[in-house]
């Protein structure tokens, strides 16, 4: 390859530091906090490195400072190196990430200090870490791709692109794994390529050549993978056009698209419309740069910027060839670094102040048309819902601001707009009209600028420009009167006199005298349904209606008569007409695969706004209820295994198993993910849609029930926990505004927040989300709100949560057969009176969710008791009395949580058992087989459930048990029954009861009386008398259906138990005591005898059934 | 803070600053070199005395941290220094706000009327009443 290690001349300036061998350091250079870390390691580790390996277990710390001393050793060390990296390679424990993750910081915050040798040993390392599949080298890799400046033909610089050059290229395959880094490489090769192209010496002509070798193999190769880099792709490859090699592919790019065999790419458009994810613009910065861009747009008071600028230009733009970062600076701030509002509303220096600066910083025209074109490259391809506002704000601001003290840069920039209007792309000119058009529509809808008048009235304006201005946006260069008015018409008038792809409805093309008649007509036009919607929201006076969007939009549909060539000029128009054409394909696995698969690239976090994006996109854009379109079930199993297939292409897990679970902290994937944000959608607006879709999910193995319950088992949590605390009387959106106040406060505070940002839409999420499928959703919202019999908002939202998730479980079990209706919400009624479903159907849905809970457990134990201790009070119609429930519940429980449920049950939160008698019966039975511990906490419950029972119920559940207990056998069902009746009141009918048991029984029943007489005598003694003066054991009713067999008094009975307990009792009191104890023990004996008197003359029986 | 600095006989000054300007290195009386840079914080800005080696090392935009420095009169005008006890260490670049009023270097002092040893700095409040920085230091040089 092209600089190979051995060529450089080895100069070792003399370090005059501490003797570290790894960084320069000047004479009056602090120290380097990360140096100073990696040689204390080495130093005190240094003996152990060699052999023999101390393999022994260590501990993280310790492992931390091994892989500190490693690096320096490796990075430093010439002849003890290979030996270190096998010490390395024998000792690392975590796929050598933490190791690695030391090289990332170093080469970010302390690559230009590195001393030549550890250079070379850096680069060499990488290659070895590649070989060795190291954890994070792909990241490592971009940081040095990140070190490779552009406009800098250095020696050192052009050795690093050789290196990186020579990596990539001799790990192709590993290289083609890692898209990331290959689509980084691209584009750093592109754009240092025009600067190289420039340079004669030798060195750089040979790693050109192996550039363009590069470049090429990978567009030629792996062009799908480019297709995320999106429109900044384009860009770069036009400043390469000139090279012979790049001919072709842009030949290819401009008319034959299917060379580069990418699934669904079929025009360059496709690149155009795809805004270029922040990664790669901010990798052609250093990370100096970048931190001194951010600062000076962060810190920099406007008027205090002349020194940070003139540094800065003596930094990094002080050669002729460094100019062309220029554009790579620009594109950085406008896409890259948006301030937040305090700053925008500060007097910090703003972006179209610094951009107009670099662009003065610009000598040759080439790199000012760049600059330029950097510019407003977002403009010519700006689609509203996937571009953002704040990436073509400053090229506007700088045009207006610069009236009228720098009127030359002004004049300089809209000729160049209207240059490119009309000759950057001459085939794709509509799109690019539609560009401009919508990106000053949107400029002066959020108010960045009032109107274009101070530009098109300026005196200082060439009376051409002023003219073109008029022209192209005659609505906004008018003075106050229709301002803002039918923007978006005008730009369909204008268009489709432009148009020659389009084939417009015949109604716009032949109605065009006036604006007003054209709004008219569009107002009446079933084929312009959306634009009859943009001239709603745009019309004087009413606030922007989100509901006639939705309202409009399916008149729309019906306007097939749209013809459009493919793809192209589906992005094309996709403001104006793309509802219909989603219409069309919504569900096309090509358009899935086009969005998502680009939008997916990206942090995390841009992953998830997107995905929201794209679902908002795809499922509310038409609503729910437009049942005429058939979306069958193959459908929606080839559009949910489509996007999960592109997910898992991009890393990004789905419905994973959520192995962790504390009470205090939600993990990333529960609150910031695709999966979260999936059921956020779904739970909040029950799109009928989104069901189908987690059906299908759910048939193709994904835990989506068990994600799902999760999911609203969190929010209840939240609810209750927090229940009592000041922040909830008010509105979720309140709270959560509130709380971001206090961010920094307490543990407690970030919780809520952390569970509020669930249950809301996450605010930054929100501000991306503004289109019309969120106020679906707060409609949906407030309806079910209205219709639900709760007390407040979260409780309606966590009602909400569960009846999805019931409905989802109705999906699984009607599964095929799912009606795509919309959701109704007297459905409601389920989940807070529990009877909406029947037993039937219950005993269906219980089999998922009892599915979903062993999935639960699965993952984690603590997190499945959370749920069941809240799925009895949300779902009681499927859990409340469940065995297998039950089962589940006991058979995982541990104490604390045992404890807090027995405190729910006493106080009525919840109910476990339950009625019917007859189901707690069977449970009490099928009890009698389970583990003796389980059996233990299930009565335990049972008590704490009952303690409150009337008497009559637990008289016939004490009856009904005592027909299959065996108090030798049952031992735990038993003395649970025990503990239950000692808690009860001695009434006459509990007594009766007790007294009613079998025999087998009677010592059980003594105790219980004895229990009784213990801690209310007087009672007891008066319901005794009670008892035997009014002959109520004889009672039918009171026997029920132990009329047959009354209370028996014989030896071994209950009775004869009791006064045999009795007898002893009395043998140890005192005389005092004695009193009470007689008496009753004469009732005790009084009773007895009319009991034989009974059973001799069978008398009650009759006696009882004639009282009936 | 640069806007703390007293005129003093000791060397206990440590505070953290960015070089704004360095003007041209010349040779002072004893033979060793000497340049004078206007640096600040974002308190005020002061004249700093380069000597020696320093001269060349620290340049405008360098964020530097100066331990056990002297402010005095030197030649005739109030001016930091290291001195021989004290060190001046760059730390960083670029990332600092700052403030070039008021110059620290320029504002009259006087002795508190009760304690002779301490000075107290007269007119602060007006930035305007010092000149441009850059004459400043072509007048001081």
């Amino acid at each position: 390859m092209v600089v190979s290690g051995t060529n450089i001349k080895h100069e070792q300036p003399r370090n005059q530091g501490t003797g570290s061998l790894l960084l320069r350091r000047g004479p009056f250079d602090a120290e380097e906090e990360l140096e100073a870390t990696l040689l204390e390691s080495f130093n005190s580790l240094e003996m152990h490195l060699k052999p023999p390996f101390q393999l022994h277990s260590r501990t993280p710390a310790d492992l931390v400072k091994l892989n500190q001393a490693l690096v320096y050793g490796i990075l430093t060390q010439q002849q003890s190196q290979q030996l270190y990296v096998m010490h390395l390679a024998a000792t690392t424990r975590d796929g050598y990430a933490g190791f690695t993750t030391i090289l990332i910081r170093l080469v970010q915050e302390s690559y230009l200090k590195l001393l030549d040798q550890p250079r070379h040993h850096l680069l060499w390392l990488v290659k070895e870490l590649i070989g060795f599949a190291a954890a994070e080298v792909d990241t490592l890799c971009l940081s040095l791709l990140r070190r490779i400046v552009g406009g800098d033909t250095s020696h050192w610089n052009v050795w690093l692109a050789g290196q990186m050059l020579n990596i990539f290229s001799s790990n192709w395959t590993w290289l083609v794994d890692h898209s990331s880094v290959l689509t980084g490489a691209l584009f750093t090769f592109l754009r240092l390529l025009p600067d190289h192209f420039m340079s004669k010496s030798p060195d750089i002509l040979e790693l050109r050549h192996d550039e363009i070798v590069f470049c090429v193999k990978i567009l030629r190769e792996r062009f799908q993978d480019c297709l995320v880099i999106g429109r900044d792709l384009v860009r770069l490859l036009q400043d390469v056009a000139c090279i012979r090699e790049f001919e072709s592919i842009w030949k290819d790019l401009l008319s034959n698209p299917s060379a580069f065999n990418a699934i669904g790419f079929s025009d360059i458009a496709q690149l155009y419309v795809v805004r270029t994810p922040n990664r790669y613009l901010t990798s052609r910065l250093t990370p100096e740069m970048e931190t001194y861009i951010r600062f000076i747009l962060t810190h920099v008071q406007m008027g205090a910027q002349q020194r940070y600028q003139t540094w800065f230009v003596q930094r990094f733009l002080n050669t002729p060839e460094s100019e062309t970062l220029v554009c790579d600076l620009i594109r950085f701030i406008c896409c890259a670094h948006h301030p937040p509002n305090q700053i925008l509303q500060s007097d910090i220096i703003p972006r179209w102040a610094v951009i107009g600066w670099l662009l003065k910083c610009c000598k040759s025209h080439h790199v000012e048309a760049n600059a330029k074109l950097a510019l407003f490259y977002d403009w010519l391809f700006f689609m509203k819902k996937t571009d953002n506002l704040m990436n073509i704000e400053p090229a506007l601001l700088l045009m207006v601001n610069s009236i009228p003290k720098y009127v030359g840069l002004t004049h300089c920039l809209l000729e160049f707009l209207f240059l490119c209007m009309n000759h950057y792309d001459p085939g794709r000119k509509d799109l690019i009209w539609c560009g401009v058009t919508a990106s000053i529509d949107i400029l002066i809808e959020k108010g960045v600028v009032q109107s274009l008048v101070s530009l098109s009235s300026s005196p200082h304006l060439a009376a051409s420009l002023k003219k073109k201005l008029i022209e192209c946006f005659p609505t906004y260069c008018h003075e106050a009167k229709g301002m803002s008015k039918v923007s978006s018409t005008t730009v369909i008038a204008v268009q489709s006199t432009h148009s020659k792809r389009i084939e417009a409805p015949p109604n716009i093309e032949s109605k065009q005298d006036t604006l007003e008649n054209h709004a008219d007509e569009l107002r009446t036009s079933e084929s312009a349904g959306q634009m009859n919607m943009e001239f709603q929201n745009h019309s004087v006076g009413s606030p922007p209606c989100k509901r006639q969007k939705i309202g409009s939009e399916d008149t729309c549909s019906q306007g097939q008569d749209v013809i459009l060539p493919k793809l192209s000029t589906e992005h094309l128009l996709s403001k104006e007409i793309s509802s219909a054409v989603l219409k069309k394909e919504k569900f096309a696995a090509m358009k899935v695969h086009d969005d998502l698969s680009v939008l997916l690239q990206g942090s995390h976090k841009e992953a998830v706004v997107a995905f929201q994006k794209f679902l908002s996109l795809n499922l509310f854009k038409s609503k729910g209820t437009d049942n005429g379109e058939n979306l069958d079930d193959r459908n929606f199993y080839t559009l949910a295994r489509d996007i999960t297939n592109i997910l898992k292409r991009n890393d990004i897990g789905f419905c994973v198993p959520l192995h962790g679970y504390s009470p205090d902290l939600l993990e990333e994937d529960e609150i910031m993910s695709v999966t979260s944000v999936v059921f956020r959608a779904y739970t909040q607006s029950f799109h009928p849609k989104l069901l189908q879709m987690l059906l299908s999910w759910h048939a193709q193995g994904f835990d989506v029930g068990a994600r799902l319950l999760c999911y609203s088992c969190r929010l209840a949590e939240y609810v209750t926990t927090f229940r009592t605390t000041s922040l909830m009387g008010s509105k979720p959106r309140q709270v959560s505004q509130y709380s971001q106040e206090h961010e920094k406060q307490s543990d407690g505070s970030r919780r809520k927040i952390s569970l509020l940002s669930m249950f809301t839409w996450h605010e930054e999420l929100r501000k991306e989300l503004n289109d019309m499928a969120f106020q679906e959703i707060n409609v949906l919202q407030q309806a079910v709100e209205l219709v639900c019999p709760v007390e407040s908002k979260e409780d309606a939202a966590i009602s909400m949560c569960f009846m999805a998730y019931k409905k989802f479980l109705k999906g699984l079990n009607n599964k095929g057969s799912v009606s795509v209706e919309g959701f109704h919400c007297d459905d409601s009624t389920d989940i807070s009176h529990g009877h909406g479903i029947s037993e039937g159907q219950a005993d269906d849905l219980r089999h998922w969710l009892i599915k979903d809970l062993k999935i639960c457990l699965g993952w984690s134990i603590p997190r499945l008791l959370s749920i069941l201790s809240l799925i009895f009070n949300y779902l009681p119609d499927l859990c409340t009395g469940d065995e297998e429930v039950i089962k589940l519940l006991v058979s995982t429980m541990d104490p604390s949580y045992f404890a807090k449920l027995e405190l729910k049950l006493s106080l009525k939160e919840l109910l476990i058992a339950g009625a019917p008698l007859a189901r707690v019966q069977t449970l009490i039975q099928h009890s009698l087989l389970w583990d003796c511990s389980e059996q233990q906490y299930l009565w335990r419950l049972l008590v704490a459930e009952w303690q409150n029972l009337s008497p009559i119920s637990i008289s016939e559940l004490v009856k009904s048990c005592a027909l299959f207990l065996k108090p030798e056998l049952h031992c735990e069902a038993v003395s649970g029954l025990l503990s239950l009746l000692r808690r009860q009141y001695p009434t006459v009918l509990m007594i009766i009861t007790i007294l009613l048991l079998p025999k087998d029984f009677a010592r059980f029943a003594a105790a219980v009386l004895a229990t009784w007489m213990s801690c209310d005598a007087a009672n007891f003694l008066g319901c005794l008398t009670c008892i035997v003066t009014k002959k109520l054991h004889c009672k039918a009713e009171l026997l029920g259906d132990y009329v047959q067999h009354p209370i028996d008094g014989s030896v071994g009975s209950p009775l004869a138990t009791f006064t045999w307990y009795l007898d002893n009792l009395l043998r140890t009191r005192d005389e005092q005591s004695k009193v009470e104890l007689m008496e009753i023990r004469a009732t005790v004996l009084k009773l007895k005898e009319q009991c034989k008197s009974n059973v001799a003359s069978d008398g009650p029986t009759s006696s009882g059934r004639n009282q009936i | 803070m640069i806007k703390d600095l007293r005129p003093t006989a000791f060397n206990n000054i440590h505070t953290v600053f960015i070089i704004l300007e360095k003007g041209p290195t010349v040779r002072g009386e004893n033979g060793s070199l000497l340049s004078l840079c206007l640096v600040a914080d974002q308190s005020a800005s002061v004249h700093l005395q380069l000597w020696g080696s320093e001269c060349d090392f620290f340049q405008p935009g360098d964020i530097v941290r100066i331990s056990r420095g002297i402010f005095s009169s030197y030649s005739g005008n109030m001016i930091l220094r290291a001195g021989r006890k004290g060190k001046l260490e760059k730390i960083g670049e670029f990332t600092m706000v700052f403030s070039e009023f008021p110059n620290m270097s320029k504002v009259q002092w006087a002795q508190e009327p009760s304690n002779p040893a301490v000075w107290i700095p007269i007119g602060l409040h007006n930035p305007h009443s010092s000149i441009t920085t850059q004459n400043n230091i072509q007048k001081v040089l």
